[in-house]
Order: structure tokens, then C-alpha cells, then sequence
């Protein structure tokens, strides 16, 4: 089974809920930088939530051309992709 | 004008340094005096922010060793060695270095940062595997970008987490670097060696120490932290510098596999650059038989940390927040920025020279006063730095501070 794009979309949108601080809404093109005010131990923080959500490792290089949740959610799912492992055995849906 | 407007951001925070009157990050030292006291705006200064923990720039055979070498080999190699040929004092150098761990060979890099970089961009291309502690020095993940390799960072210290990631990797570990510290140079604090150890044996990884600060600084003979640990056998790579203890320039890695001579062949940062000039190979020398000495070094080693104990005992006193181990390396954590900003400034004023760290540079959002400890500071020395925290917490003005810290210090040492 391969995990597919929204469902890892649905559960990167569940993880980053505790770092949004302005109320802003996550859209696939919010920027998690500029839009959400992170600041660079928050984005470190953020990538360890979502490392234990989805027990994957997220490699630092993966993470240079990310700018988007879409991007982010992109390189998520390759990597889940990659694992071989459905997500349904680590996430809620 | 475009390639410089992502510099913006930067611009407006050097001015908001520039408006303190001295940029903590661009100081001259117009003289220096000696390992530990320079001037600075014209005025005597004692050094606590050079990570010269043997003293051994100031030291008269590694002085006398460096002219010596200038005078019969002249100043400099002007090339790599691959393409000028090696100076018979580069191939001793590396003798020594691997007769110093026991192990088969050594590589000499013209600095430290050059070392990582020579030694890990080549070991970790895009097909392998770095497991990178997160507390590690800019150095360590410039080589993992410039290798190529996949880098994954584990919590600072976290040996739950690095088995948790370890796990993931599946068969991949045999193709995994795990890449630690011996002593870091933020907080000081050093790496679970131990159990790191045990984690490389059980998922048979590759295993890099960074020694940086901790060579001829820890253990009985001055090796660095995988001898105090005595873990050496399980430790492929250690990478050590001649910038701190050995009080020069260049860089090192030793190994007792015998493949590390390929490196020559293939280390981009080793073939392109220019090999370490005479006087800096001759001084490494010098220093590092003062460090192999049984006496010599244990003294250097008994003096640096009877001044650590010193420092961090007296900052725990004042109430400050410090680094979790006392050590060369004692960091004063502050939570807010200006505050550290203010501080760095008044310590000046007072005469002694700390380093500012301010994030992203540091471990957290904490800003940062680093001071490093010399074997060659003087206790009364430590207590003219001790005397200027203590004043900082009195008063934040200027001409009330020196009063203070006139009244606290230590006879002797005064501004020239």
C-alpha cells in the first residue's frame, strides 16, 4: 500500500497545529517561515514532532528546498514512500 | 545591488551592534601580550574567549621551533602537497600523530575546519549515511553538504533518540557515520562516548570523534576525550585541530584503518588547498611533544582545569546560569539577547574578553557568554574575571561598574 499525498497532508497539517501562534490558517501554500513567524529552533522542533509522528527520519538536506507545507509534504511523503511502510501504522488515519 | 539584497536583514543588525560602539563580532586585539592578556581600545585585557587552553602560543619552544623553521624552510609550501610534494616535517608530524593514538596513520589538514571537511565530504558521498549529533559545529554539516551524504541529526546527547533513528536505517547502518564531539564548544559539555560506543558495535556503523576541545585537554595522556572514556577501539575516525591545545593552525585526522591513506587521493579539501607552512608544522611539533610529555603535560592539564573548577565555582556563586559541566569551556547562558549584549560589552570594560554567542549560533534561543580557561591564566587573573561578573550584577552603569569592579579585583591587575 502506497500512502498518498493528502493523507500525509492531513497529518503534517495535525502536526503543526501547536506551532501556529497567529491563527493563521495552513494552506498548501503557506510559507512556514514568513507566514507562521517560526523561528529556527521552532522549524527544528517542528521537524522532530513530525519525525516522531509519522517514525521516519527527516534528513537536514531533504529539507533546503522546502519552503511550502506543500513542499513539505512532498518530501514527507517520498520519504514515507521510500520506508515502504503505510502510514496507517503510525498515524491516526 | 541583487546579489547583496539578502544581505538586508544582516545589514540592520550590524548597525544595531555598530550603535554599542564596538561590534562583539570584529574586536582588535592591538597588542597581544601574552596567551592570556592583550589591549583592547587601549586598555589591558584579560583573555577568557581564545580556547587556548595550553598556552602554547606564548610558549618558547613552540616559538623558538617556528622561527627556526622559517629560517631553514622559509615561510610557506605555496601549494598542495599532492602537487608541490610533502615537507619532511609534514610526514613526522603525521608519525607522531599516529604514534600518539597507537594507530596505523594520520592525515594533516591545513586547518581544523579543513579537516572535517577533507575527511567527511569524502567518506559520506550521497550513498552513504551521517548521524550527526545537533549541538555539532558548523564545520560538521559543511562536510556533510559538501559529501552529499543523507544527514540526519539526533538530539544533543540523546542516546534514545540516535537508536531510535539507528533502528529506521535498517540494514543502511552499514553504510552509516555516526559523527559526535568530544567536549562541545557552546555549552562544554561532552559526548555519552560510552554508550555511543555500544550503539556503533550493536548496528555496525562507523564511528567520528571530533576531539576539537578536547585534545590535551582530557585524559591521563592528553588525548582527548575517547581516552578518558577508553573506547578508542571502537572508534574508526578521531579528528583533532592545532588552533586550540597545540596553539597554531591546521588540523588532523587519525585512524588505524588503513584505508584513511586513500583520503590523499580523493579529500577535495586536502588536494586543493596548500599544505601548512614550516613554522606551523614545526610548532604543532613542538607543542604536541610538551602535551606527550608525562610532566610537562600533566601540569598544563593539572593547572587548566584547577582554573575551570576556579571560574565555573565562582560564577555558580554568583547565582549564574552556566553550561551542565564544569570545564575549558564554561558558558554563561543568558535568555535575552541585549542583556547578553550588555553584559559582553561591560566585561570589556572591565577588562576582560568573553566570547558574545548569539543564536542561531547557539544550542536553543539562548544567547551565550563563552568563556574558554587557560592553563596559563593565573588564579589571580580568574579572579578579575569573577570580580567583573560580580560588578555586572551590581549596576548597569558604566562609571559605577568600574568603581565596583575596582573595589572587587584582585590587587595587581589593573588597566593600562
Amino acid at each position: 500500500m502506497r500512502n498518498n499525498y493528502e493523507s500525509v497532508l492531513a497529518q503534517v497539517k495535525a502536526g503543526l497545529a501547536p506551532f501556529i501562534k497567529n491563527g493563521s490558517e495552513l494552506t498548501e501554500g503557506t510559507n512556514l517561515l514568513r507566514d507562521l513567524g517560526l523561528d529556527s529552533v521552532q522549524v527544528l522542533e517542528m521537524v522532530l514532532e513530525l519525525e516522531e509522528r509519522f517514525d521516519i527520519s527527516i534528513p537536514v538536506n531533504k529539507l533546503s528546498d522546502v519552503h511550502t507545507l506543500k513542499d513539505l509534504t512532498q518530501v514527507l511523503t517520498n520519504i514515507i514512500d521510500a520506508s515502504h511502510q503505510p502510514i496507517s501504522r503510525h498515524g491516526d488515519i | 545591488m541583487a546579489i547583496f539584497d539578502k544581505f538586508q536583514s544582516l545589514v540592520a543588525a550590524r548597525q544595531e551592534l555598530a550603535e554599542i560602539g564596538i561590534d562583539p563580532f570584529h574586536v582588535e586585539m592591538e597588542r597581544t601580550l601574552s596567551a592570556t592578556e592583550a589591549v583592547i581600545n587601549g586598555q589591558y585585557t584579560i583573555l577568557a574567549g581564545t580556547n587556548n587552553y595550553l598556552g602554547m602560543t606564548f610558549d618558547p619552544a613552540c616559538q623558538e621551533a617556528a622561527i627556526q623553521a622559517i629560517r631553514t624552510e622559509g615561510t610557506g609550501t605555496t601549494g598542495s602537497r599532492m602537487a608541490n610534494g610533502s615537507y619532511s616535517s609534514h610526514q613526522a608530524l603525521e608519525r607522531e600523530l599516529a604514534d600518539f593514538y597507537g594507530w596505523r596513520d594520520a592525515i594533516v589538514f591545513s586547518t581544523g575546519y579543513l579537516a572535517n571537511l577533507g575527511v567527511i565530504s569524502t567518506l559520506a558521498g550521497p550513498q552513504e549515511i551521517v548521524l550527526l549529533d545537533g549541538d555539532s559545529h558548523a564545520s560538521l554539516y559543511d562536510s556533510c553538504r559538501l559529501g552529499g551524504a543523507e544527514t540526519i541529526r539526533f538530539r544533543h546527547n540523546d542516546m534514545a533518540d540516535l537508536e531510535k533513528r539507528l533502528r529506521r536505517l535498517g540494514e543502511r547502518t552499514a553504510h552509516t557515520l555516526i559523527v559526535v564531539e568530544g567536549i562541545y564548544s557552546m555549552l562544554g559539555d561532552t559526548a555519552p562516548l560510552a554508550e555511543l560506543a555500544r550503539l556503533k558495535e550493536k548496528y555496525h556503523t562507523y564511528l567520528l570523534v571530533d576531539e576539537a576541545h578536547s585534545l590535551g585537554v582530557l585524559g591521563k595522556q592528553g588525548r582527548g576525550l575517547v581516552e578518558q572514556e577508553g573506547v578508542q577501539e571502537a572508534v574508526d575516525f578521531i579528528i583533532g585541530t592545532f588552533s586550540k591545545s597545540l596553539g597554531t593552525i591546521g588540523g588532523f585526522c587519525v585512524s588505524d584503518r588503513p584505508e584513511l591513506d586513500l583520503l590523499r587521493y580523493t579529500s577535495r579539501p586536502y588536494i586543493f588547498t596548500a599544505s601548512p607552512p614550516p613554522s606551523v608544522v614545526a610548532s604543532a611539533r613542538a607543542a604536541l611533544r610538551t602535551l606527550r610529555h608525562e610532566q610537562q603535560g600533566r601540569e598544563l592539564r593539572t593547572r587548566l582545569w584547577r582554573n575551570a573548577a576556579q571560574l565555573y565555582e565562582g560564577l555558580s556563586r554568583l547565582g549564574y546560569s552556566l553550561g551542565p559541566q564544569s570545564g575549558p569551556v564554561i558558558a554563561v547562558i543568558l535568555g535575552d539577547k541585549k542583556q547578553a549584549l550588555l553584559f559582553w560589552q561591560q566585561l570589556l570594560a572591565c577588562g576582560v574578553y568573553v566570547n558574545l554567542i548569539l543564536p542561531p549560533a547557539t544550542p536553543g534561543s539562548d544567547a551565550l557568554l563563552r568563556c574558554s580557561i587557560s592553563a596559563a591564566h593565573t588564579p589571580v587573573q580568574i579572579e578579575h574575571i569573577i570580580a567583573a561578573f560580580a560588578a555586572l550584577q551590581k549596576t548597569t552603569d558604566h562609571y559605577a561598574l568600574q568603581e565596583y569592579w575596582l573595589a572587587d579585583s584582585p590587587a595587581g591587575i589593573r588597566p593600562t
